[in-house]
């Protein structure tokens, strides 16, 4: 006897995001989720962010990653609310997890929630976290064809990062091209080029930050 | 690979399923799959062979029908399949557009068996 179901495998995933979004909402906090490959700098922008905005914005921070409490770590050093989340060998962040962290944060006291998801440009882009907008970063040695190759995850970002751009002498990623590949994904891409090396564009990145943060949290 | 915990939704629903209308075994799973959805079906069938061992959807057959991605314009509205990863409207060349169709993760249908007749009013 067959029945029909018609029902969103994710179903589970998406109310619980949508209670987190809630929550945020309720807490006037906006949320960053924030995706890249490993090793592209997600913590390290962070770090840079909350040296510059210690004492003007109130920043929390969940950190996602498959081992460790590594990058929770690097972040308290920052004296920042930090909730580091262990997936287990889990390739993404889902909302129950999320949710999770947000538990032992003091989101009434805060203004906006950085969540770094697990290194990965595919499966992260799947799970709605009940996140305010969506960062993708790149850095330069992954090359320039990474919008290409990943669409799903620069189409949907709302700010872009390429992080290392010291590094360009060296490398033949190629700008051009990497700017034609956004474009092609949505023509009113906003990019940020950084430098946690040398600190280019974390001024930029931080203003941005600082712009989206001030923004009334609506759902 | 995010797939086994997908399957391990899609077994949960399953097997609600089957209890609340007391059958035997859930004998088969249909599901709708967006062709922008990053989902391989493939592993999919193979993660729930493997997680249905023991559960009343052991050996249930696995199936999935795929849902060709439809672009809306957001300029002239035409409505379109794209042929690669650039969405470019065929009508009048924009590249925004909004998904209509493709990203779909769906559970169409459960199919049960030895399901209890249903009792003569």
């Amino acid at each position: 006897m067959k029945f029909n179901v018609v029902q969103k495998v994710m179903k589970v995933n998406d109310e619980l995001a949508a209670h987190n979004r809630t929550r945020l909402v309720e807490a006037d906090v906006i949320a960053i989720n924030m995706m890249s490959a490993p090793g592209s700098g997600k913590t390290s922008l962070i770090e840079a962010a909350a040296e510059r905005l210690k004492g003007r914005l109130a920043l929390g921070v969940v950190e996602g990653d498959p081992e460790t409490t590594l990058d929770a770590e690097r972040i308290s050093r920052c004296d920042v609310p930090v909730v580091q989340v262990q997936t287990a060998g889990g390739c993404h962040l889902e909302a129950n997890l999320v949710g999770q962290a947000l538990d032992h944060l003091p989101l009434q006291e805060l203004e906006l929630v950085i969540i770094e998801n697990v290194g990965n440009l595919v499966c992260p882009v799947e799970f709605d976290l009940g996140e305010t907008v969506r960062v993708a970063v790149v850095s330069t040695p992954e090359g320039h064809d990474k919008p290409a190759k990943y669409p799903k995850l620069f189409r949907k970002a709302d700010l872009i990062v390429l992080n290392k751009i010291d590094l360009l002498p060296y490398l033949e990623f190629d700008i051009a091209r990497f700017l034609d590949y956004l474009g092609r994904l949505n023509p009113e891409f906003t990019l940020i080029q950084t430098s946690c090396a040398t600190g280019e564009g974390i001024a930029q990145w931080t203003d941005w930050l600082w712009d989206t943060a001030s923004v009334p949290a609506i759902p | 690979m995010h797939e086994l915990s997908l399957v391990k939704s899609i077994l949960e629903e399953a097997v609600r399923l089957a209890e609340a209308e007391g059958a035997e075994r859930i004998s088969g799973i249909v599901l709708q799959v967006g062709a922008l959805r990053q989902v391989v079906p493939e592993l999919m069938k193979f993660a729930f062979e493997a997680a249905s061992q023991g559960t009343p959807a052991e050996g249930a057959s696995f199936e999935w029908k795929v849902v060709p991605a439809l672009v809306l314009c957001d300029n002239c509205e035409t409505l379109y399949s794209p042929s690669s990863w650039v969405w470019d409207c065929p009508a009048c060349g924009m590249l925004k557009g909004s998904l209509q169709a493709g990203d779909e993760l769906v559970l169409e249908t459960v199919e049960l068996a030895g399901v209890p007749a249903e009792a003569p009013r």
